[in-house]
């Protein structure tokens, strides 16, 4: 078959006819396909290739973001921890002091009250012991009066008085 | 064989129909397989619009093992449309078998246009004429030529020159020695089968059957080999050596 092909001669010489013929054609072949689909698929190919770069990209950018969210939240969140915290031992140790306060206060008022009862209670017997004594003079007195008109003389009026009120003395201190 | 193409004279030029149809089929088929596919193109693929970006991404890989990233752009058509129209070419041979006597010769209607060495040495020729003169634009002729032919030392040049001349034989003679053994087979089972009677029908259905199942895994691999051969020879022009 080569043979016949390449032989110029007898048999019909088809070579330059089939070589153009096969040229042509498949130029023409790729022009079309470049006309027709090479175009509009590559665009597609190259759109695709750019919105799935584009898509890991914004992925990217999505987790970066949500990551600093995260770890903004959980800032907050320790923060508040550490807020609450604080505020929960403040209240003890202001509801300590308070009540400390309060019980030394109480424990304050009441000495004092005592011991206004004591001096009150001091006071009241000085003042019965006073009363006492004038009531018992003005007593003597009179009896002395009584006495007096009767048989006494002055000098036994005295000594009389005087023994009277010193057993007074010892009897109260007893 | 004896079977001959359909010839005709038109003037003073002889035209092989059968050589032209078979080429302007395959170019039919290709063309309405792309087009169809590229209909309706979506961001999410399916369906046919997958089957044609999966070829176009395998022939971009076949490129990309062999040329900078640069250059797989500028070649992607051109090896695209090869790919399909040599895979196209090769297959169409192998559904049909016409034939038709005239005056004691067996003419044929129906081949693979790569089992014609015409068809395969043309395509590679136009392979390596495409890979000079891609070298020449990129270059400039004197650098190009420099480059391409005068390296590693200038007396390589005849073996250089020679090299382009093998290179096309090497492009065109493997597909078509490929091809048209395949085809060749497939006519002597088809003539085995009438030889007979029932006899031997029926046993060279199967055989058939295999011979072309396995004729089509050549034409997908002689389709790939070409492309793949094409970029080299590209790379050896477009890129410097140093």
């Amino acid at each position: 078959m080569i043979a016949t092909n390449f032989l110029i001669g007898s048999v019909p010489n088809t070579f330059l006819t089939s070589l153009s013929v096969v040229l042509l054609s498949f130029l023409l072949l790729m022009l079309l396909i470049k006309k027709f689909a090479w175009g509009p698929v590559s665009k597609m190919l190259d759109e695709r290739a750019n919105k799935i770069a584009g898509d890991l990209d914004s992925a990217e950018a999505d987790r970066n973001e949500a990551n600093r969210l995260v770890k903004e939240k959980e800032d907050l969140l320790a923060n508040s921890r550490n807020e609450a915290t604080t505020i929960v031992r403040k209240a003890k140790e202001t509801a300590e002091r308070e009540a400390h306060d309060i019980v030394s206060n109480a424990h304050e008022e009441g000495r004092r009250y005592l011991e206004q009862a004591k001096r009150e209670i001091e006071r009241e017997r000085e003042v019965m012991i006073e009363a006492a004594k004038n009531e018992v003079a003005d007593l003597s007195i009179q009896i002395a009066e009584k006495i007096i008109r009767k048989e006494l003389n002055a000098e036994t009026h005295q000594e009389l008085i005087n023994s009277y009120i010193e057993g007074l003395g010892s009897q109260d201190e007893s | 064989m004896d079977e001959v193409s359909k010839i005709v004279k038109v003037g003073p030029l002889y035209f092989d129909l059968t050589l032209i149809g078979m080429v302007l089929l395959t170019c039919l088929l290709v063309f309405l397989f792309v087009f169809i596919c590229s209909r309706n193109l979506q961001m999410k693929p399916k369906g046919k619009q997958n089957v044609l970006e999966w070829i176009i991404e395998f022939v971009k890989n076949i490129l990309s093992d062999n040329l900078s990233k640069k250059e797989v752009g500028n070649f992607h058509l051109f090896s695209f449309t090869m790919f399909l129209f040599i895979l196209f070419s090769n297959i169409i041979g192998l559904i049909l078998k016409i034939e038709i006597h005239q005056n004691g010769e067996a003419v044929s209607f129906w081949k693979s246009p790569t089992a014609d060495p015409i068809v395969t040495l043309t395509l590679g020729a136009l392979t390596i004429l495409l890979t000079n003169y891609v070298g020449i634009k990129k270059f400039g002729f004197k650098k190009f030529f420099n480059n391409g032919y005068m390296q590693p030392v200038s007396f390589l040049l005849p073996i250089k020159l020679m090299e382009d001349l093998t290179n096309i034989l090497t492009l065109g003679l493997r597909l078509y020695g490929n091809i048209f053994a395949g085809e060749v087979l497939l006519t002597l089972i088809a003539k085995m089968a009438h030889a007979k009677g029932l006899i031997s029908y029926i046993p060279a259905i199967p055989l058939e059957m295999i011979w072309q199942g396995f004729s089509l895994f050549i034409g997908a691999m002689q389709a790939y080999i070409f492309v793949t051969l094409s970029s080299v020879y590209l790379s050896h022009k477009v890129e410097t050596e140093h």
